[in-house]
């Protein structure tokens, strides 16, 4: 040695360096997370101006990251990717993430956590999804992950004067610090049988190699550890606690960018072997995963009284459907689970967004039954909430509805026609506990009891939201066009 | 027609707003403009369509799916959406003064302009796949109706029930859609007739057929799911009557028969509809003989009629064809006035019990009128169009002698139902619970215009309907026809039996006080609702239960499971695939490594049955530094005195917070430490099984054999892990050193705080 070792390293440092513009937004938000810690430490009004810069920054971002979409590469020794899905999952991170800031603005005010430190808790969580999606690595997977989850389990416990939030934040770290420990372990045993954690070659070469039982355990340690991050059935006990536990706008950016993120890891770990036989062996794995989630989270949500509980159960029931595209394992599954994860997202701001309005300062106002007769009283809120209903259900034509349409598409041209026929039914179950909600709020007894203060932030973010939800449902075929063209 | 369809969502969107600032006559005299102008400009359209080519239309959505609004009218389009815009018209008018005395009507007119929207859209696409988002939509808006009177817990139980079975039903027509897209690779209808061979032989044919007649079933409700529609008469009248019999429940019939022609080429199509259809005629007609509700003998009767319709499709044979056309339009002008004739006679007496009503003819002629042809044409007498539908019929099904006395039965008791709703409460002696007189005008104009198209079909039906039915045939079979529609057949078989069956019928009627009062055993399984019940309820229960038993909150049980699932995956993986047989034990260990390992098992044991927290932490601490001492054993001093100063730390720090903890408050039962035990041994076991099966398996990794080459050579150092940390991998031991620094910093900050509160 190898001087020719040393050479290539450097002339891969040399053009990474050079492709600054590329990765330009990851460097930009850990900046931003460094000026926000500045800011929060030194001047007395960080919580009026922490909101806006960050809103600002992660719009910039998304922006940015929708502008460089086609700027495709892999830099740093084969570590970090740029361009395609990387960025669309990049958009669907920071732009959900401002939405996010936009329901937090009032809601952290109200509920006694208006602290400048969740802007950058929500910052770190935000730039450990970004890692994700560029991650061409398992260990830069496993590092986004570790950053976002770190971050999540200090936002579920970051109202430390009530006990639920404690708990949520107990329960949430204990389990999944255990699940990421089951990751790590796959991610060893997949090291020493494939010689290598390239994403591209990882997998291909596990198969490849004689003796490769330690390997495929390995690869069945990392899929139950994604489960878990994800909420796949049986996986899945931390979500109804922690979202209900959590403070409202902490769980929505776990409930969505937080599913998106582990999807992300998902997808691009599995997108180079899409097709192949080495999928073969874990699709019944991902398809009973995706049957119980769908079936249970479906079911269970019925009985639900809680309206956190209730999107938990219902976010359950998504990740199965979602784990449909994935076993079916074709390019539309693909796109469609990317499609699912930013309609999916959307739908689901909107409707925490509503349900943080909705709640009280004292946590109060949370139960479905509160809901009643919104509709009379906030004619506004109450069709918003519908809106979201109709497109979680999976009505057309809103978003929900063709996320669903591709998934199953996927899963017929995989001869998965049984699993897509299962997730019709489960949509027909869903469709219940969702309406139920526009039936009280439309035709329930009685006077609506809550009296929201309905501001100007939180009604911008769900708004968008709902017009996203609008856009993709309408004009699904200019996103998927996006998609499919990586 | 894009443009009509929309123009139906808007003024839906608008009604409300329209409402605020008219009251329920004008709003509802405003809004019947839309239908009225769309069926004036179909019937504009007319012409064109029947002539022999369908007027098309096209509008991209998602090309690149296939999925595209496109348009089509041919005469079975034609029909049902001339029927859907001009009876929506009439309801519109009747609704303007029914609905007087409602709340929220602004909601009302909204709901039932998007209904009449979602419905043209689902007769006029050619294309599934928007064709199967209308029909979601009329399911939708039919929910909606149904709960207008969402005040009564009945009301709100029938609009879920109605949702639940058509929403069902709607979404198994998307999973046959997508199947039949799967083997054909296109969603447009017309291109389906490419596929007639691939239809007639695919196996995933038959679950496509399967799946979509479902649809059509549930949609137009057929046995056994027709339960719905007569729990669907909770809502207002003219709902009924322009949804539950004119239009939506028909959109089954209206799908069948669209599809038919490139679908009966799989055998199963006819035979599943032929039966269902032969089924729901006469169990729903036999159902409606116990009715003591105008509405409802109108609902079993339309259930019954559109169980003929169905199987008129199902016997795809010639004559049938025909006669579907002739008896859709039929049913749809009789029933519809008769629903409406029955709301009006609610509104004047505040009673729909045939039993307590009658001789209402002199107060409410125009009413009456209306009623009692209507009822003739359902009765299917001279000159009613009814009675050349009911010919037709009797014609289509001579063939074959369980068809011909089921329809025959059918008819008879339809001749009941008819007398029973439509003359029944105006002729005889006058029986009224209250005071009555004629209804507004709005509202026997409908039932008016409505019979005396009943009439004026029957007396000229080749002017009227000729040119539709034979288009309408053609739609059907893909065939022409030159087959002349005629009142007047002369005398044959076909007339005897309509006689027979009028005599019968009169008979029954003449026989209702018994009939109504025979004891009949109410079985509660044989009915299908009784199903859904116990299917709707069972979910529920389901669903409570686990939370109760498996969502129990605690976190114990949580580790639990999910230790058992992530372990029990790989540990299948390991048995079945013999990765036990790479495990080597290896030599026995010398004497030093036995005396560590009781060591540790007896720590071990002592942990788990410690009752503090202090025991436990320091006995960890024990195991710890065991373990140090084997990595010294095994020649690794260097991790030893890392694990060393890791235990020391960790043991320190518990201590700390354990010290403001208090003492275990519960220890848990026997039965769940044996539980876990056995839980945890088994995964441990497992664990240490893959961990020796894992060395015996030659783990690649360029890193090692780098670094072994190299560390001598680029370095000068032997010891690679050093070298590795400070020489290799310098900058991360760097990045290491700093975190390690300020997570110092951040434990000083919190003591720091720490203090502050003991103070």
């Amino acid at each position: 040695m190898d001087s020719t070792a040393i050479n290539n390293f450097n002339s891969d440092l040399a053009v990474s360096l050079s492709a600054f513009w590329s990765y330009f937004p990851i460097v930009f938000l850990a900046g931003v997370i460094l000026i926000s810690i500045a800011i929060e430490m030194y001047s007395k009004s960080s919580k009026k101006i922490l909101p806006w810069f960050t809103v600002t920054a992660l719009l910039a971002c998304a922006y940015y990251s929708l502008l460089t979409v086609t700027d495709t590469g892999v830099y740093f020794s084969g570590m970090f990717a740029t361009g395609g899905l990387t960025n669309i999952f990049n958009f669907i991170f920071t732009f959900g993430g401002a939405i996010v800031v936009l329901l937090s603005v009032d809601y952290i005010k109200k509920s006694g956590i208006y602290y400048g430190e969740f802007y950058i808790l929500l910052q770190s969580a935000v730039l450990g999804m970004m890692m994700i999606a560029g991650a061409k690595d398992m260990i830069m997977i496993f590092i986004g992950l570790e950053q976002m989850s770190i971050t999540f389990y200090v936002m579920a416990g970051l109202n430390r004067k009530r006990a639920s939030s404690n708990e949520a934040a107990l329960k949430y770290f204990l389990l999944g610090a255990f699940a990421t420990g089951f990751i790590v372990y796959g991610i060893g045993l997949m090291y020493g049988t494939a010689g290598t954690l390239n994403i591209d070659f990882v997998f291909s070469n596990i198969f490849a190699a004689e003796k490769n039982l330690p390997g495929i355990i390995g690869i069945l340690l990392f899929l139950v550890g994604f489960s878990f991050k994800i909420g796949a059935v049986p996986f899945h006990m931390w979500v109804p606690d922690v979202y209900q536990g959590a403070p409202t706008s902490s769980t929505a950016l776990m409930a969505t960018g937080g599913k998106v993120a582990a999807f992300t890891a998902l997808i691009l770990a599995f997108r180079p072997v899409l097709g192949t036989e080495t999928l073969a062996v874990i699709t019944p794995v991902l398809a009973v995963f995706a049957l119980l989630s769908m079936f249970y989270g479906s079911i269970v949500a019925i009985a639900q009284t809680d309206i956190k509980r209730m999107l938990a159960y219902s976010s359950i029931a998504n990740a199965g459907y979602m784990l449909i595209g994935l076993a079916a394992g074709n390019d539309y599954g693909i796109e469609g689970v990317v499609y699912y994860l930013a309609a999916y997202s959307f739908m689901n701001l909107g409707a925490f967004g509503i349900v943080a309005l909705i709640e009280s300062a004292d946590e109060k106002n949370l139960l479905i039954s509160d809901y009643n007769g919104l509709g009379t009283k906030y004619p506004v809120l109450a069709a918003l909430l519908s809106l979201f209903m109709f497109a979680l259900s999976g009505i057309p034509p809103f978003a929900g509805f063709f996320g669903k349409y591709y998934i199953f598409i996927a899963a017929i041209e995989s001869n998965l026609t049984w699993l897509a026929i299962a997730g019709v039914i489960a949509s027909v179950i869903s469709v219940y506990f969702y309406l139920r909600i526009v039936v009280l709020m439309y035709f329930g007894k009685g006077e609506s009891q809550v009296t929201p203060e309905i501001t100007n932030a939180s009604l911008i973010g769900i708004v968008i939201s709902a017009l996203l939800v609008i856009v993709m449902g309408v004009f699904p075929g200019s996103v998927i066009n996006l998609i499919s063209n990586f | 027609m894009l443009v009509s369809v929309l123009a139906g969502f808007a003024s839906g969107a608008l009604a409300p707003l329209i409402r605020k600032y008219f009251s329920v006559q004008v709003t509802g005299l405003i809004l019947a403009i839309i239908p009225a102008s769309i069926f004036i400009y179909l019937s504009s359209l007319a012409g064109t369509a029947l002539s022999g080519t369908p007027v098309i239309e096209k509008v991209n959505w998602v090309p690149a799916l296939g999925i595209n609004f496109e348009f089509y009218l041919d005469g079975l389009s034609l029909m049902m959406s001339m029927l859907i815009s001009g009876i929506g018209t009439l309801i519109f008018l009747y609704s303007s003064s029914y609905l007087a005395k409602y709340e929220d009507t602004g909601k009302f007119f909204a709901y039932l302009s998007m209904f009449m929207a979602a419905m043209l859209g689902v007769v006029l696409s050619s294309n599934l796949m928007t064709l199967f988002i209308f029909w979601e939509l009329t399911s939708l808006t039919s929910f909606l109706l149904i709960g207008f009177k969402h005040k009564y817990e009945k009301s709100r139980y029938s609009a879920l029930q109605a949702l639940l079975v058509t929403g069902t039903g709607g979404i198994a027509f998307l999973a046959g859609i997508l199947i039949l897209y799967s083997i054909t690779g296109t969603y447009s209808i017309p291109e389906l007739a490419g596929f007639k061979d691939v239809i007639a032989r695919d196996e995933l044919a038959i679950p496509a057929v399967i799946l979509i007649l479902l649809g059509a079933f549930t949609k137009s409700a057929q046995f056994p799911f027709h339960f719905w529609l007569p729990n669907a008469m909770e809502a207002p009248t003219p709902v009924s009557a322009y949804l539950h019999s004119a239009t939506m429940v028909k959109a089954g019939i209206f799908l069948m028969a669209r599809l038919n022609p490139y679908l009966s080429a799989n055998f199963v199509w006819s035979e599943v509809i032929t039966y269902t259809g032969l089924v729901t005629m006469i169990f729903a007609a036999l159902i409606s003989l116990k009715q003591n509700d105008l509405k409802k003998i109108l609902a079993y009767t339309t259930v019954s009629v559109l169980g003929i319709l169905t199987f008129l499709i199902g016997l795809n044979s010639d004559y049938s064809l025909k006669t579907l056309g002739v008896f859709l339009l039929a049913h749809s002008l009789y029933k519809a006035a008769l629903f409406l004739t029955s709301g009006s006679v609610d509104y004047a007496t505040g009673s729909r019990d045939p039993f307590k009503l009658g001789g209402l003819l002199k107060k409410m002629p125009a009413t009456g009128t209306a009623a009692l042809i209507s009822a003739v044409s359902m009765i299917g007498i001279l000159p009613a169009f009814g009675f050349i539908a009911k010919e037709m019929f009797y014609t289509s099904v001579t063939f074959n002698n369980l068809f011909m006395t089921t329809g025959f039965l059918t008819a008879v008791i339809l001749t009941y139902a008819a007398l029973m709703a439509g003359v029944k409460p105006f002729l005889g002696k006058f029986q009224s619970p209250k005071e009555t007189s004629e209804t507004p005008v709005l509202m026997w104009i409908g039932p008016g215009v409505l019979a005396t198209l009943s009439l004026l079909f029957g007396l000229f039906p080749e002017i009227f309907a000729g040119g539709l039915i034979r288009d309408n045939y053609k739609a059907l079979s893909g065939l022409s026809t030159s087959y002349i529609l005629k009142l007047w057949h002369g005398v044959n078989f076909e007339l005897i039996l309509s006689l027979i069956t009028i005599l019968c019928g009169i008979g029954l009627y003449l026989l209702r006080n018994k009939i109504f009062n025979m004891k009949i055993p109410d079985i509660k399984f044989i009915k299908p609702s009784f199903y859904y019940d116990v299917l709707f309820n069972g979910v529920l229960t389901v669903s409570k239960l686990q939370t109760k038993f498996l969502q129990n909150g605690s976190l114990r049980y949580y580790f639990v499971i999910i230790i058992l699932f992530s372990l029990g995956l790989p540990a299948f993986v390991f048995f079945t695939g013999e990765g036990y047989k790479n495990v080597y034990l290896g030599e026995i260990p010398g004497i030093y490594e036995i005396v560590l390992g009781i060591i540790v098992l007896i720590s071990v044991i002592v942990a788990v049955s410690a009752k503090s927290r202090f025991l436990v932490i320091a006995i960890l601490g024990v195991i710890g530094y065991m373990i140090s001492l084997l990595y010294i054993l095994l020649g690794a001093p260097d991790l030893a005195m890392t694990q060393f100063a890791v235990e020391t730390l960790t043991v320190v720090l518990f201590v700390l917070v354990i010290y403001k903890l208090p003492k275990f408050l519960t220890i848990s039962a026997v039965k769940h430490r044996i539980r876990d035990s056995l839980i945890a041994i088994s995964s441990g076991v497992f664990i240490t099984l893959l961990m020796i099966s894992v060395y015996s398996v030659e783990m690649k990794s360029e890193m090692k054999e780098y670094f072994g080459d190299n560390s001598y050579i680029l370095a000068n150092g032997r010891n690679i892990v050093n070298v590795i940390l400070v020489d290799f991998r310098a900058l991360d031991t760097l990045g290491e050193i700093t975190v390690l620094g300020i997570a110092a910093a951040g434990v000083f900050g919190l003591m720091k705080v720490l203090k502050k509160d003991s103070k």
